[in-house]
């Protein structure tokens, strides 16, 4: 199980490396053209989090059939393959947070000085912090690592889940799931959201102003969603990928 | 030391491809898994190496459950399919190799490549049917693996690569004493290389023992058509065919006593598994 | 190098050590393949090619040398020929002689017809 989880993580840390990148970028390229730009406007960069969960999301669709084929293929029992494949993923998540956090830190005090036009701010920040202040306590950027995990992880074993849907599921199954998805989060959420309001007040307002409850949340829809996956791949059949 | 499927019947839908099958292919010994297409000897080793899942029955290798990572650390699977990740190449798969199979050869593999001229830098998935095939071959030959399952390993290869291959195949054997099993439709090229012969037909097993037993214990007799008919009677025909007043016939069991005017011929193994199916499909 | 289908190929394989043998092919005390390299040019299954091997290593014939290989024994060479001298009384003087009596033919005569096929009638 060892070589696969390498093999998953160098994997998965070159694509974090390329998340990280793209990230950078933003504030980079917003100081060139701020500084070029003598207009008084700032800009307020704000998206890690976004950006990280939607990369982790990518990474739990991607890698977990690839990899139980490759475990199957290597002579490595389905347990191990999908643990393999989970754990390297989760090892990667907890770095992109940690790297993220302490990214957002620097760039933070970089753009500290008041005269600077380029706000870095992140949703944590936005949530649960003062988004006033441009540096946070340190100890928020724990916080905020832990968050991102936390995001990561249920983004991440959600993809897991939906790729193994899609693999167990028929023609038809595939079809029925995949516009069923998009009718309950375009329409079915928000109207239940709606409807159900009052009674959503307050544990929402808990979610907003404790970030460990919102931590605990997501952890509770990361386990659902790996429980999900583990069910559909335990016994799924291992065939190449279709050409 | 074996692999044993016990009572296994793997059902796809409607469609039961493997009925109540037991087995046991013995540590040491290369098999032949002889069968028509659709027989099921595909899914019989897609189910020891754990790709699919029976629906009634248990798989054991060396006695331990076929799902499990000491068991299918054991053997190596080789088939049609490319189960490898999209763009990955064929040094990379290479390398990897090596930290799943402790002993695997990389000097070897490397060395095989070349003797194939398979291009290392190429990607999987971009290679030809035949490069296809050599590409998993010499890995199943580098990972040296106690137990070699081989679903059709000479698909696309020209007839020099499988002479090499074969040649490869029996040297890793005398090193390494380790099992094959062998299923291939070119059954006159693998007759002499497996001791061992497995027949299955629609899902069942038919035949299991020893090459030597199959083609020993039937013969070919050939003669005029009455004193065929004659001489047939009683006796388990496998098939005839006729032309003119002459008869021949694949027969099972001893000879006896040969009537002067018919002549009897040894039979080969591919002769004989057609000879085979021809009764079975009669029945 | 191709065995044909009415014997089994052990049987076969121990035959042609036999020819190698008798022909000086493979000298006394000298080594013969291996039980792989005759496996590999033959294209046969190893324990086909043991199984050949030990019917002249249970005739005396051959010998292993441990960690070096299989050799041929001295006085193979004699052995072989008085194995398939017997074998040829056997299959070929009995009958004969079988023949003789049933024609009414005697000892002498017999002789006779013997050295016309020596003289020059059969090569």
């Amino acid at each position: 199980m060892k070589a696969l989880f390498r093999y998953r993580l160098l994997d998965d840390l070159k694509s974090l490396a390329a998340l990280i990148a793209a990230l950078l970028l933003a504030p980079i390229l917003l100081s060139l053209m701020l500084a070029t730009n003598s207009t008084n406007s700032s800009m307020t960069i704000n998206g890690t989090g976004a950006f990280s969960t939607i990369w982790a999301l990518v990474i739990g669709i991607a890698v977990l059939r690839g990899d139980l084929r490759l475990g199957n293929q290597f002579g490595l029992s389905r347990r191990s393959a999908f643990w393999g494949s989970v754990l390297s993923c989760t090892a990667a998540f907890a770095a992109a947070s940690a790297i993220l956090s302490l990214l957002t830190a620097i760039l933070q005090v970089i753009y500290q000085s008041d005269n600077s036009r380029v706000k870095v701010m992140d949703i944590y920040q936005f949530v649960y912090g003062n988004s006033a202040a441009g540096v946070m306590p340190a100890w928020d950027y724990v916080r905020m690592a832990c968050m991102l995990f936390a995001l990561c992880l249920c983004f991440g074993f959600f993809g897991m889940l939906c790729t193994m849907a899609f693999w167990r599921l028929n023609k038809l199954g595939k079809w029925v799931l995949g516009v069923g998805m998009g009718l309950f989060l375009g329409v079915g959420l928000p109207n239940l959201a709606n409807r159900l309001s009052p009674w959503l007040q307050r544990p929402a307002r808990i979610l907003a102003t404790n970030v460990w409850a919102l931590i605990a949340f997501l952890l509770i829809w990361a386990a659902v969603f790996l429980l999900g996956a583990w069910l559909l791949a335990r016994r799924a059949a291992i065939k190449s990928a279709a050409k | 030391m074996s692999i044993e499927l016990k009572n296994v019947t793997k059902r796809f839908g409607q469609v039961e491809a493997l009925k109540d099958v037991s087995v046991t292919f013995a540590g040491g010994k290369m098999c032949g898994l002889l069968g028509n297409n659709g027989a099921g000897k595909s899914t019989l080793m897609s189910l020891v190496a754990g790709r699919i899942y029976p629906t009634a029955g248990e798989i054991l290798i060396d006695g331990e459950p076929a799902d499990s990572n000491r068991a299918q650390g054991k053997l190596f699977l080789m088939s049609e399919g490319n189960l490898f990740p999209e763009d990955m190449k064929v040094k990379t798969a290479m390398n990897l190799a090596g930290g799943f199979y402790p002993g695997y050869d990389k000097a070897e593999a490397e060395a095989l490549t070349e003797r194939f001229e398979l291009n290392a830098k190429s990607k999987i998935n971009k290679l030809s049917t035949g490069y296809g095939s050599i590409f998993k071959l010499v890995l199943a030959l580098a990972c040296n693996a106690p137990y070699l399952l081989l679903d059709e390993p000479v698909l696309g290869l020209d007839a020099q690569h499988r002479e090499m291959f074969y040649k490869l195949l029996l040297e890793k054997y005398a090193a390494n004493r380790c099992a094959v099993i062998f299923s291939t439709h070119l059954i006159y090229e693998a007759a002499n290389l497996v001791e061992h012969a497995v027949v299955i037909r629609k899902g069942r097993i038919l035949k299991d023992a020893p090459v030597e037993e199959l083609t020993a214990g039937a013969y070919t007799v050939s003669g005029p058509a009455a004193a065929m008919d004659e001489y047939l009677l009683g006796r388990t025909v496998l098939s005839e065919s006729g032309i003119g007043g002459l008869k021949t016939a694949a027969v099972e069991g001893e000879p006896g006593q040969v009537p002067t005017g018919l002549e009897i011929t040894g039979l080969n193994l591919q002769d004989y598994f057609i000879a085979l199916m021809e009764k079975e499909d009669r029945t | 190098m191709e065995f044909n289908e009415d014997r089994p190929i052990f049987l076969q394989l121990a035959d042609r050590l036999e020819e190698g043998i008798l022909s000086g092919v493979y000298p006394e005390e000298g080594q013969v393949p291996s039980i792989t390299e005759y496996s590999v040019t033959y294209k046969i299954n190893p324990a086909t090619a043991l199984k050949g091997i030990n019917l002249l290593v249970d005739a005396g014939l051959l010998y292993k040398k441990r960690g070096v290989g299989m050799f041929v024994t001295s006085g193979a060479r004699e052995k072989l020929r008085g194995q398939r001298a017997e074998r040829f009384f056997e299959n070929f003087v009995e009958s004969m002689v079988h023949e003789a009596r049933q024609l009414g033919l005697t000892e002498e005569e017999l002789v006779q017809l013997v050295k016309r096929g020596f003289d020059g009638d059969v090569d």
